[in-house]
């Protein structure tokens, strides 16, 4: 079956490859949500001399108001309207002679530009013009008669409820349909996009979150990755922690493409931990991603300049974003291009719990860590986490997310009493696919970063 | 151009789209009337729509064979092989794209029909 590019590759991608060629697709959605926008989208991305797009407004927004909003869209290129892309007003036909006066229009326009996209917007608002509903499905019925005979791709887009769609004769005629649709959840908007028909062909499933931008509507399609290969069978070689003699209580260090957690308080070192890893490649010529949403670029630079590592390093790369700001979807894809143009070998995620607080869908957001930790592994990249617990002693819970279980290896750091004195320990709970010393070892944290000492006794110290 | 179509809508875009290039068009909606329009007006091209009564294949053997038409079949259904077989010259899926369509026409009808028009614009 032909496609037709939505003019945006991530939408493509859930639609299956485009659009339907010469089918009609309905637009549906709540005022506000983008219905507009996308069909000018793919009225610009399809349209060309020899077939033409062709917008028909109808009666719920004023014809010269669409193209003034319209010119603010990059997409939006003036120089194509009256040569590949033509706005036509239907609000006249239909008011004058009702909907055999909108048939006779479009007839004479299909007749005219022989186009190859023709837009309706908004086509809900036609309906009621008709006498009745007999009327309307004879309307229907001419009309996607008429726009079945020419290679002609339909977009028709209305404010139509989710309860409509079950008893609108648009949603049986239509071959394919695409709900755009915002929610919210305690202070934020999310918008989603869903393909709910796409007659004769796959698409991708699910809710995915989208973002209306000048540049039109920019898709982050749900990433629901299957699982393949565990990582402990495909890795074939040792990639170093950065603590030397953490390395040695892992037998040598981690699996490449392996995920860790570095799970522990506040204040413990986990911060330390992953760039210890970063840095670590970076001297290896490994180049490496560090995602921070616990501090601001400065902060990390003085952190990173208190170690004595490199802020500007060539090997590293610091993405720095606002945990009130972040969109769960919207950053993995972000993450992974940034890995991809980089090259990335390792990256850290700090931390877990920000992304947690982000998503207010927990099983959307174990869906995109696994996805992402899936394709990592893929590419042989290693994944570290961050992880605060809640207990700042005792930890008697790791995450509820299901996270250890994900990850292929967890360490673990505590806070330890003794006496006054306050102690940190480490230990390895579990590295999937190798022997690891089950040993408690007390560490210290000195301008050199974190340096691993002798073994400790928890009960002798904490009772 | 005698266009034998099932479809009203259809039948009415080619005749506009025919007509637009300078072609004379009867349109016929069953095999019947096709075989008859194709008597007593002798088209230089038939265009079959293979779905016409659902025997749109044997008019299109019996125009292109027996009667010695030019053929220009068309179907929703890919049946380009068939139509070949049963004596088209040419095959469009459908829909059909406009210019797609015109031109196919006019490299059928080539220099008979130019000739034609010619001929009738001289006289």
């Amino acid at each position: 079956m032909e496609r037709l590019s939505t003019g945006n590759v991530r939408l493509d991608e859930v639609l299956g490859g485009g659009l339907v060629s010469d089918a009609i697709t309905l637009v549906v959605g709540a005022p506000g949500t983008g219905k507009t926008i996308l069909a000018e989208q793919c009225l610009f991305a399809n349209a060309t001399a020899e077939r033409p797009g062709l917008y028909l407004s109808t009666v719920s927004e004023p014809f010269g108001k669409l193209l003034r909003y319209g010119q603010s869209l990059e997409f939006f290129d003036t120089a194509q309207i009256g040569r590949s892309v033509f706005y036509d007003d239907l609000g006249e036909a239909v008011h004058g002679s009702g909907l055999s006066g909108v048939l006779e229009r479009i007839k004479g326009l299909l007749k005219e530009h022989a186009p190859g996209i023709v837009v309706i917007d908004s086509f809900k608002a036609l309906r009621s013009f008709a006498v009745d509903d007999a009327e309307f499905r004879r309307f229907l019925h001419e009309l996607a008669g008429r726009l079945t005979v020419v290679a002609v791709s339909s977009l028709w887009v209305g404010e139509y409820e989710p309860s409509e769609a079950t008893d609108s004769p648009e949603f049986a005629v239509a071959d394919g349909v695409i709900g755009l649709e915002m929610r919210r959840t305690a202070e934020r908007s999310t918008r989603y996009l869903s393909v709910r028909k796409l007659r004769g062909s796959d698409f991708r499933s699910g809710d995915h979150v989208y973002r209306i931008t000048a540049g039109g509507l920019v898709v982050f399609p749900r990433l629901a990755d299957v699982r393949d290969i565990s990582t402990s069978e495909a890795a074939s070689e040792r990639v170093t922690t950065g603590i030397a003699a953490l390395d040695e209580a892992l037998e040598d260090g981690y699996w490449s493409g392996s995920t860790t957690l570095i799970a522990g308080p506040s204040g413990a070192g986990k911060t330390l931990m992953g760039l210890h890893f970063v840095f670590a490649g970076a001297a290896l010529d490994e180049p490496g991603v560090f995602l921070t949403l616990q501090e601001s670029r400065t902060q990390l630079a003085r952190v990173i300049g208190r170690f004595g590592w490199a802020f500007d390093h060539p090997n590293v790369t610091i993405m720095d974003r606002s945990p009130v700001d972040v969109y769960v979807d919207e950053l993995v894809y972000e993450l992974l291009d940034r890995i991809r143009e980089v090259g990335a070998r390792r990256v850290v995620i700090d931390s877990l719990n920000d992304l947690v607080v982000a998503t207010p869908d927990p099983l959307r957001l174990r869906e995109f860590i696994h996805s992402l930790v899936r394709r990592c592994a893929r590419l042989g990249i290693s994944v570290m986490f961050t992880y605060e617990t809640m207990e700042l002693f005792g930890i008697t819970r790791l995450s509820e997310i299901g996270m250890s279980h994900i990850a292929d290896n967890v360490v673990l750091l505590q806070h330890v009493q003794h006496g006054s004195e306050m102690r940190r320990a480490l230990s390895v709970l579990k590295s999937r696919g190798s022997p690891h010393s089950a040993v408690i070892s007390e560490f210290k944290i000195s301008t050199h970063g974190i340096t691993l000492g002798e073994p400790i006794d928890l009960r002798t110290i904490q009772g | 151009v005698l266009v034998a179509e099932r479809d009203r809508y259809a039948a009415e875009l080619f005749e506009y789209f025919l007509r637009t290039e300078g072609y004379d068009v009867c349109v016929a909606f069953d095999p019947a009337s096709a075989e008859q329009m194709f008597a007593e007006r002798g088209p230089d091209l038939a265009i079959v729509d293979l779905m016409i009564a659902g025997v749109g294949l044997d008019l299109c053997a019996r125009l292109a064979r027996d009667a010695g038409a030019r053929v220009l079949a068309m179907s929703d259904l890919h049946l380009a092989d068939e139509a070949l077989a049963a004596g088209a010259s040419a095959f469009l899926a459908k829909p059909i794209v406009p210019l797609q369509f015109v031109s196919t026409v006019r490299d059928l009808l080539g220099l008979s029909a130019l000739t034609r028009r010619s001929v009738v614009h001289l006289s």
